[in-house]
């Protein structure tokens, strides 16, 4: 039972933290192979940032982790938390997973939230369905959840609808609507994209507190490096269907192997050192979209490309203590 | 104006007076007699919301004017009013000295020197046009020559030397649309190419490129960018000199070096503080930290979702009286009363332009200027 303004999602806990692990990975949209075989785990309580470029299966592993691929995709692999496994979970258990087991934040909150309800009936909607409070009870932990993102005056907040908030605002909604299942796992979907440094710099303090409080599994998706290095405690890179390189966050930044995860590092945003006017580090071409070319995806981008690089895919091989990259460059290094 | 009493009106000759020694102070490159654009004391209201609200800025030849600011700061106005697709409500615009013209007519001819390269590759090239008529339509539309080679020649220097002229946008990658959309600012050769977040719909691996096309092509064709983007490390890079914008005012304008490494605007500040840690090492707010910490005002989600920020909802309730004198006031860690009561106009501070009564320390002065120290008005 929450009562109103007290009660941290510590103490409303029920379910004990339970980390995430997913293997071999494969999603499909018809003759269209996005995901190709990612594997990864994120212990309870920790933060791993899926980062990667428009077209490299980020959101499609977001979706498929969150079983909320469209359909017509097809899901091949286990997603597991704790004893369950969500890529076979069906019907009734499916549904209770979702939202108490795993939380999906999305980027655009304006489109997920209902325009014509109030916040707090959207927040209190989960409580009731969910968590099993009563009407009363769950408008009241609608405004403590509210709060708990926050928000200074969340009786007002949880009167006013989408277009009455502003976009950080809205985006502490929809936090507050995925803490509101008590989730183990919490899938967030670029969701400060949208925003403004400023703003994005207050979410980005705000889910670092929560996690901290809830043990809560976090997976955050991203095409922005600068956020990976303020939020992530592993990171996994992916291009082209594929996870190129995983691993502790300061391993990813001060040691990159992957020639990818280097020139992310490296990138504009990043290049604090660097004097006015100078080039910036380039990479040529774009990411692939659609069809990914045969071998290691990265080949046609790739400054120090072998022959085997377009003819087959490298395995991932493990360089250091939980740090992990396909590249036949290492491979060969080795 | 009823609304606010103590603002001085923009006729009033108290207010033209500081923009205008401001545009003598830092109007330029040094050794460059005429700016090649010059923005004095411009408003833009639309209804209530006050978009710009006495905006003075001066672009030297070949010289990049970054601009910085939050969504709904009056960055993309200023580029509306540049480019002539829309006019001041007061103020006046000059190009190379001469004031923009009244007639539609004739404000072709400054849309003929001020080139524009829009943020959404996607939005900004017609679907149904090819590639070849849509590098072609500026010169059509001025009655330049034109001809194959004359497009060629020019997604060449955009880097797309391979596209094919009879393709579509559809075929090609966002970067590479960046290049068709730069390509077709470039036909009319401008003087002046306002850049209004030209890489922020793109992918980080594909920004850089973007970047470098951007500053091989100044170095080669001399043309001056206003450069516009809320990337601060980026507009560092790309800029000789920074205007860092607020609700429709300029908080801070000088040397991008020197904004950027010691700021002197609490809002400057606050923007360089929310950029994501470089790396993890130098991760700016500890776990341990509540967001809510008075020490970290700006970053406090409370600060800054509350006070409405610097957008247009903020701005609405700008026109009216409530609106205090320094538009900052309500999100700034060092505020006192006479931010309520007072304008802060811009001065010139430690080489640069600084409009706040309560400027933080520059680097070479002691701790003993960091704490607030009110300004007596004249």
């Amino acid at each position: 039972m929450i009562a109103a303004g007290a009660g941290t999602t510590a103490d409303r806990r029920r379910t004990q933290p339970a980390g995430l692990s997913v293997s071999d990975l494969h999603v499909r949209y018809g003759s269209s192979h996005a995901v190709r075989g990612v594997s990864f785990s994120v212990p309870a309580g920790r933060t791993l940032a899926l980062v990667g470029e428009s077209g490299c299966g980020k959101t499609s592993v977001a979706l498929a982790v969150s079983r909320l691929l469209p359909a017509g995709a097809t899901l091949e692999g286990s997603v597991r938390v704790g004893g369950l496994d969500l890529a076979c979970a069906a019907g009734r258990e499916l549904r209770d997973a979702r939202g108490r087991v795993v939380a999906y934040m999305p980027q655009d909150a304006m489109a997920a939230l209902n325009p014509v309800q109030s916040a707090g009936r959207q927040i209190a909607e989960v409580l009731r369905h969910r968590r099993g409070l009563g009407r009363r009870a769950a408008a009241a932990g609608a405004v403590a959840l509210l709060a708990q993102v926050g928000i200074r005056d969340p009786h007002t907040a949880a009167r006013r609808c989408a277009h009455e908030l502003s976009g950080g605002m809205r985006q502490r909604v929809m936090l507050a609507i995925a803490l509101a299942g008590d989730p183990q796992v919490l899938v967030a979907d670029e969701p400060t994209t949208a925003l403004d440094v400023t703003v994005q710099a207050g979410i980005l303090a705000l889910v670092r507190r929560l996690v901290a409080e809830t043990h809560m599994t976090l997976v955050w998706i991203t095409h922005d490096i600068g956020v990976v290095a303020e939020i992530a405690d592993d990171v996994a890179v992916m291009y082209g269907g594929l996870i190129v390189e995983h691993g502790p966050v300061r391993e990813i930044f001060e040691r990159p192997a992957h020639p990818y995860t280097g020139a992310l590092v490296r990138s504009p945003r990043l290049s604090r050192r660097a004097a006015a006017k100078e080039p910036f580090d380039a990479i040529p071409g774009s990411p692939p979209l659609g069809e990914f070319p045969p071998g290691c995806p990265f080949h046609t981008r790739c400054a120090h490309a072998l022959a085997a690089c377009a003819e087959r895919m490298p395995e991932t091989l493990q360089i250091a203590d939980g740090h992990r990259v396909a590249c036949h460059l290492t491979g060969q290094r080795a | 104006m009823s609304s606010r009493p103590r603002h001085p009106g923009p006729d009033s000759p108290v207010r033209a007076a500081v923009p205008l020694a401001a545009g003598t102070l830092l109007g330029g490159a040094p050794g460059a007699p005429e700016p090649l654009l010059e923005l004095v004391d411009v408003h833009k209201h639309y209804r209530s919301v006050r978009a710009l609200d006495g905006v003075s800025l001066s672009i030297a030849p070949g010289e990049t004017l970054g601009m910085v600011g939050e969504s709904g700061c009056g960055k993309s106005t200023v580029a509306r009013l540049v480019v002539a697709l829309e006019r001041p409500t007061s103020g006046r615009l000059c190009f190379r000295g001469e004031p923009y013209p009244r007639s539609t007519r004739a404000l072709r001819a400054i849309r003929r020197r001020v080139g524009v390269v829009f943020q959404d590759p996607y939005d900004s090239l017609d679907p149904r046009f090819t590639v070849g008529q849509i590098v072609d339509e500026p010169l059509r539309a001025h009655r330049l020559p034109r001809g194959e080679e004359r497009v060629r020649e020019l997604l060449a220097d955009a880097g797309m030397r391979d596209a094919e002229l009879d393709s579509y946008p559809a075929q090609y990658s966002g970067g590479q649309r960046q290049r068709i959309g730069i390509a077709r600012a470039l036909a009319l050769e401008p003087e002046l190419l306002v850049l209004d977040e030209p890489t922020s719909a793109l992918d980080v691996s594909v920004q850089a490129q973007i970047l470098n096309l951007l500053l091989e092509l100044q170095r080669r064709r001399r043309i001056a960018y206003l450069f516009i983007s809320h990337d601060l490390e980026v507009v560092r890079r790309m800029s000789d000199r920074v205007a860092v914008i607020y609700a429709g005012r300029i908080v801070e304008l000088g040397p991008a070096a020197s904004i950027t490494a010691s700021p002197r605007h609490p809002y400057t500040r606050a923007l360089i503080d929310a950029i994501p840690a470089p790396t993890p090492a130098h991760r700016q707010v500890g776990m341990d930290r509540p967001a809510e910490d008075e020490g970290a005002a700006i970053r406090a989600p409370r600060a800054i979702d509350t006070a409405g920020g610097a957008r247009a909802s903020g701005m609405a309730g700008a026109g009216r009286a409530a609106r205090p004198a320094c538009p900052y006031a309500p999100r700034c860690p060092r505020r006192t009363e006479i931010c309520a009561a007072a304008e802060p106009q811009l001065r010139p501070a430690d080489g640069r332009l600084v409009a706040c009564h309560h400027p933080l320390a520059g680097a070479g002065e002691g701790p003993a200027s960091q704490a607030p120290r009110p300004l007596a008005l004249s």
